[in-house]
């Protein structure tokens, strides 16, 4: 089947900074399926719509496993990139659709750009690569909605 | 008759006595040789200006004749590798290179080039990159960065 591209075009992607550490345990038998399910994952970004330039920037941070106390044995991961897309001729498109591409495939890119480089990172690691679980990008941005109030 | 009679009656003879038509065909089936000795020609010739040597001085170091030396500035001379050692030593100039599969021959204004498009591609990215460095350290103030709308409708992506 023949890909048709989506006018949202990712323009560039950096990795800005990365923290890992792997926290040793005592324990010997550890389920590591359910250790990884058990990792708390903490998002922020920020969006920038660059009227002038038509480019939306997009600074994203992932946490995974960062409490400052109670973290889980096993990988302590921050990872941050930006990016910049842009929308081909976004006068032809409604409304709806611009806001999906310009909110949700962006950060929904970035997340997916990050979970990679998470797994690379920890695929090196004792206990194997780490996937990123798939995250509610609705909420995400519902949140940050609310926050903004 | 004399000289210039001779001359001027060859010229209006009817085939006139010229190896014009050889010369072409020899040009032509020579190229590459004929444009190598002509770039030899023209480093020999630098060369002997910034020594500041003559052609005659030259054909003395090399113990060649004059008329030798002669035919190799004019881009006539097709030399023997002991030939081209010889330039080399007493010239202290480099004329004959063989370069491995991997390497290539740059002029340092294609060299300059390439370090400013370097250079420039560099300085992109850093500017790039400044940008994102800046949304993050707003991040934190919800106010400075754009809002994010609840889109409860036509929701596509749902999971990332």
């Amino acid at each position: 089947m023949k890909a048709k591209f989506s006018p949202l075009q990712l323009l560039d992607f950096k990795l800005l900074e990365s923290h890992f550490e792997f926290l040793v345990t005592e324990e010997s038998e550890i389920d590591i399926k359910e250790l990884f399910q058990s990792y708390s994952v903490d998002i922020d970004f920020g969006i920038r719509n660059n009227e002038e330039a038509q480019e939306i920037q997009l600074f994203t941070m992932i946490q995974v496993n960062s409490g400052e106390e109670d973290s889980l044995p096993g990988y302590k991961i921050m990872v941050e990139g930006g990016g910049t897309f842009r929308i081909q001729n976004p006068e032809a498109l409604e409304e709806n659709l611009k806001n999906n591409l310009t909110q949700f495939s962006t950060l929904n890119m970035m997340i997916n750009n990050l979970r990679n480089i998470i797994y690379q990172i920890t695929n090196l690691g004792p206990m194997g690569g780490y996937l990123l679980p798939p995250i509610d990008i609705t909420q995400l941005l519902r949140d940050k909605a609310e926050r903004k109030k | 008759m004399n000289k210039t009679e001779e001359k001027i009656k060859a010229l209006a003879a009817e085939n006139p006595v010229s190896n014009w038509k050889e010369k072409v065909a020899f040009r032509k089936a020579n190229k590459a040789t004929l444009r190598q000795a002509a770039k030899v020609a023209l480093r020999l010739l630098d060369a002997l200006e910034e020594k500041g040597w003559s052609q005659a001085q030259l054909a003395r170091e090399l113990e060649v004749t004059p008329q030798q030396v002669s035919k190799w500035v004019k881009g006539e001379g097709d030399f023997k590798f002991s030939t081209i050692d010889k330039l080399e030593k007493v010239l202290g100039i480099t004329i004959h290179v063989v370069l491995a599969e991997d390497e290539f021959v740059t002029t340092e204004e294609a060299f300059e080039a390439r370090i400013n498009e370097e250079v420039m591609a560099y300085h992109q990215r850093w500017t790039m990159t400044q940008e994102y460095l800046k949304l993050k350290n707003q991040v934190t103030n919800p106010q400075t960065v754009m809002a994010v709308s609840h889109a409860d409708k036509d929701v596509i992506a749902m999971a990332g």
